[in-house]
């Protein structure tokens, strides 16, 4: 074999590894491209089909938790502050097109609405957070919380998301409210959220 | 410029390009090296878990078995080659590199995805999409039919056009000159 030929597999080889698993990332019909990859794949045509990085199952989230009793608590004010779904479905919502980022390395991008973290601050009556701890109803797992810096918070399209795509989240995708922050990690945007603490240090 | 470039040549021996590659090149090896400790090439926990093992039992399993099989596959592929050449004594479209180009890429997906394809770590699969990895067997096998069909029919077209041009080149090769003086 030449030392042309040799250059030509190796690049060749390269260039099919880019193919069969850039679309993991780039999204749209170039996902199909991710032939042998778990992020290459289709889950439906409905508004919540699309990639998972941890099923409520694997979670331990029980359906009692998500149902009519759940309940969101606000931290850091003077008092706390307890709400439930409709409340918060009856404030200002927002709509953001945000993508999971996941660091295992893929990513999907998604039109997601709900209340505005600015606002739940507000509603908290904690003026200029510092940050916020986000706590999920997941007991166990290294990402059951997570914590957001005061710009995360304040930025105009940080939402604790209640919907996506025009429907109510499905219960992988984290209902019945998850977090969704542009430019921060997939694992960081905290699904079945129970609690946010705000802190003002 | 040129006299310059030419007595660099004479000083160095080589084009310009070769250097700056060579620099990056080091370049590139020195950062291995500072993130690259040798602590990081063993797992105290689980010694088979460590890359130092891997790494060794990888050059160990590809001299030994990999080396043996698919050197052994490509002398199968080329005897037949020679043997009909020796026969027909005429040039044929050699069909190796269109038997390999299929099989090293086939071979290549199925290296690097080998554990979806063989269904390991199904509960993490499971946990991490709620799917399961079925269709991985099957998609591999797909994409090693479409990659040796497409290479079947460009080999197709090679042999039909080299027919074409034999057949048009005999048609043109002009007849015995004709002695026209008288």
């Amino acid at each position: 074999m030449s030392r042309r030929g040799a250059l030509a597999l190796v690049g060749g080889g390269a260039l099919l590894m880019a193919v069969v698993t850039a679309g993991q990332t780039l999204g749209g019909f170039t996902r199909h491209a991710a032939l042998l990859l778990p992020r290459g794949r289709d889950h439906g045509d409905g508004p919540n089909d699309f990639q998972i990085n941890r099923t409520a199952a694997a979670a331990a989230i029980i359906p009692e938790g998500t149902g009519d009793s759940w309940r969101l608590r606000l931290r850091g004010g003077p008092v706390p502050v307890v709400v439930d779904r409709k409340t918060l479905m009856a404030m200002p919502q927002h709509t953001a097109r945000l993508p999971i980022a996941c660091v295992e390395g893929w990513s999907t991008t998604e039109t997601w609405s709900g209340v505005r973290l600015a606002d739940l601050a507000r509603l908290a009556a904690v003026a200029q957070p510092r940050s916020a701890l986000v706590a999920s109803l997941e007991r166990y797992g290294a990402f059951n919380h997570a914590v957001l810096q005061a710009n995360q918070i304040s930025n105009s399209d940080a939402l604790l998301a209640l919907r996506v795509n025009g429907v109510d989240l499905s219960r992988d995708h984290g209902y019945p409210a998850r977090i969704i922050v542009p430019a921060l990690p997939g694992v960081h945007n905290t699904k079945w959220v129970a609690s946010i603490d705000f802190r003002d240090h | 410029m040129r006299a310059l470039l030419a007595r660099y040549k004479d000083l160095y021996g080589s084009h310009p390009l070769h250097l700056l590659t060579m620099l990056a090149g080091f370049a590139l090896a020195g950062y291995i090296l500072t993130i690259f400790t040798p602590v990081e090439l063993w797992n105290p926990q689980v010694w088979w878990q460590s890359i130092a093992v891997w790494f060794a039992a990888a050059i160990v399993f590809h001299d030994l078995v990999l080396f043996p099989v698919y050197a052994l596959a490509d002398r199968l592929l080329t005897i037949p080659a020679e043997r009909r050449r020796s026969c027909r004594g005429e040039p044929l479209v050699p069909a190796l590199n269109y038997i390999r180009i299929p099989a090293l890429a086939s071979g290549l997906m199925l290296l690097v995805f080998l554990p979806g394809i063989i269904k390991q770590g199904a509960p993490t699969y499971l946990a991490a999409t709620g799917q399961t990895q079925q269709p991985f067997l099957g998609r591999w096998l797909l994409l090693t039919a479409a990659m040796f069909a497409t290479s079947a029919v460009l080999y197709a077209i090679r042999i039909a056009l080299t027919h074409h041009r034999t057949r048009t080149r005999h048609r043109t090769r002009p007849t015995r000159p004709t002695d026209t003086s008288p």
